[in-house]
């Protein structure tokens, strides 16, 4: 693998994945019929977590119906919201020659590919300036044009983006006209995309939808509590938690759920290996086995989990204690700057605080 | 030091094996007497000799605070922890305004008293100061018990932190680690067990290496908290 093999696949992409065959194949399907986001009131929100099952693609059109069929499916069972799991828009990625052997050539010497894995950042560079094209607009166009034709907000899981000679990796929220309603960069990049040398963000905002204000945390950002901290405290009750997996990940984000007083919405991967399965999560006292389960996928099979929740229903009951303001302002906000983080010179995405 | 033994055990009693080096007393009371407290922890300071290991005492009031303390193998205390986060019950007593971390042989220990364990803004403290291992002794009506209450507080805060916990509430004990510590991937040492002593071993050379593959303490974003310090400062709220 070399940068004119990169440049050669580059080219063939761009005539294999254009705007107009994800418009041509998306569009020659029937629109939904449904109208949930007619009405919307905080009381009755519905939403839906996907579960993926295939990670791999052979055209262009059976990655855009493949996602379409997910929308579809929720919207039938009244979703207004649907979310999908992380790296959608890396997906792909699979349509292109020797995906596999690209894959590999990214690693650093002796690497397993894991998620955790050493990628090398030249080679990583030479990738995202050849691919990144393609790879935005079919992530882009393909989960704009399916949140226009079902009439839906869309989290549509998250994709590699390269701006300014920086890898973002960055979650689209869009509206049910297709419109881009905002975006959530990672915030802590760890594994093989600290390794990658993935740009962290300094922002997480709400995304203003019709639904009211939704948070965005996806992937290993869940275990910064301090996400969901900051999002309750900016009035968000519902948050988009786009992963691959489940296991520990997923009962972090019931903690999370239930230490913040939030609604979560897991979307994840059931393939071998990934093992996950999409829930809505909530605060103890919402859920009917006191567990911080309203719903969860019955087994592996690709599907959509949805949920009507009552944003307006106050069942969190956070601890009879609170800490001291002392060791807040003192002691808890000033550790911070023991965070590795704060040793490296790498220019985070957003605006620089003040 | 790379891997030790230590021991939950009910106050007082031997450890059951003298390669035991750190030593948690199972108590739920908090003594709040003075006199009783002084002569409490004179008895602490004469165990940790006797068996000569570390000693986490039970709970107890001390200067106005509700305090756990790290005994060494001299009987010197180590480490005084009174509680950050105090629940209305305590209004007598002030909350403290600082977590320390103290270094010792067997790693960085760092003390968790009462409610403290169900707040991650102190677990997230102790690991930005080097903590190894947090101890949590909690004062807890077993009727207050969820099913979720350890996942919730003690495993999200070995899981968020990258650290060892050890605690003990409600007449349970458990011991939860990162996930990539444990063959099963589960982030269980010890799941909760009421049945004492509770010996296990802590392998501080494995936790390096997990920590080693999945940084986060050094991919967190200190300017995140420096930017959304008014959010992350209104806690409980």
């Amino acid at each position: 693998m070399n940068g004119g093999l990169l440049s050669l696949i580059s080219f063939y992409m761009s005539f294999k994945v254009t705007p107009n065959r994800i418009l041509s194949c998306l569009e020659g399907t029937s629109a939904a019929s449904r109208r949930n986001l007619e009405f919307v009131t905080p009381e009755a929100v519905r939403v839906a977590a996907v579960q993926l099952e295939k990670l791999e693609y052979q055209t262009i059109q059976e990655y855009a119906l493949g996602m379409l069929s997910h929308a579809r499916a929720a919207v039938e069972q009244g979703a207004q919201l649907v979310v999908y799991p992380e790296y959608t828009g890396l997906l792909p990625l699979t349509l292109a020659p020797g995906w596999r052997r690209l894959c590999r050539w990214l690693l650093e010497e002796g690497q397993a590919p894991t998620l955790e894995a050493k990628v090398d950042p030249g080679r990583l560079e030479q990738a995202a300036k050849a691919l990144h094209n393609f790879l935005e607009e079919a992530y882009l166009d393909t989960f704009s044009t399916i949140a226009r034709l079902q009439h839906v907000c869309i989290v549509a899981g998250t994709g590699l983006f390269w701006e300014e000679g920086k890898l973002r990796h960055r979650a689209a929220v869009f509206g049910p006209a297709g419109e881009l309603l905002g975006v959530q960069d990672r915030v802590n990049p760890v594994g093989a995309e600290r390794w990658a040398g993935v740009a962290p963000s300094w922002e997480v905002e709400p995304v203003n939808t019709p639904l009211g204000p939704v948070g965005v945390v996806f992937g290993p950002d869940a275990y910064a509590f301090e996400c969901f901290q900051i999002l309750r405290a900016k009035q968000v009750k519902l948050v988009a938690a786009p992963c691959v997996r489940g296991g520990v990940l997923a009962d972090l984000l019931r903690s999370r759920a239930n230490g913040m007083g939030l609604y979560l919405a897991h979307a994840c991967y059931s393939a071998p290996g990934l093992d996950g399965r999409a829930g809505i999560y909530a605060p103890l006292g919402a859920t009917p086995h006191l567990d911080g389960v309203l719903a969860l996928a019955k087994d592996g099979a690709a599907q959509a989990v949805c949920q009507r929740l009552n944003l307006e229903k106050e069942d969190y009951l956070p601890p009879e204690s609170v800490p001291g303001a002392g060791f807040v302002a003192g002691d808890y906000l000033p550790s911070y700057r023991y965070g590795g983080g704060a040793l490296q010179a790498a220019q985070p995405a957003g605006d620089a605080p003040a | 030091m790379d891997l030790f033994a230590a021991e939950l055990l009910p106050p007082f009693q031997p450890p059951s094996n003298p390669e035991v080096q750190l030593a948690v007393f199972a108590e739920e009371g908090v003594h709040e007497q003075l006199g009783e407290t002084g002569e409490y922890l004179s008895r602490c300071a004469h165990y940790a000799i006797r068996h000569k290991l570390y000693l986490v005492t039970g709970l107890f009031c001390y200067d106005g605070a509700l305090c756990l303390c790290l005994l060494g193998p001299d009987g010197m205390p180590v480490l005084r922890q009174g509680a950050l986060c105090l629940p209305p019950r305590w209004a007598g007593l002030r909350p403290a305004d600082r977590l320390e971390v103290a270094p010792t042989r067997l790693g960085s220990l760092c003390l968790c008293p009462g409610e403290d364990i169900l707040h991650p803004q102190v677990a997230r403290t102790a690991a930005l100061k080097g903590a190894d291992l947090l101890l949590a002794v909690q004062r807890l009506d077993p009727a207050a018990e969820t099913p979720c209450l350890r996942l919730f507080s003690a495993w999200d805060a070995a899981q968020t932190n990258n650290l060892y916990v050890v605690h003990y509430a409600a007449g349970k004990a458990s011991v939860c680690c990162p996930a990539g510590v444990t063959r099963a991937g589960d982030g269980w040492l010890v799941r909760p067990t009421g049945e004492l002593p509770v010996r296990f071993g802590l392998n501080m050379a494995r936790l390096d290496e997990v920590r080693g593959r999945l940084q986060l303490l050094e991919g967190l974003n200190p300017h995140l908290a420096q930017r959304y310090a008014g959010e992350l400062g209104r806690c409980g709220e």
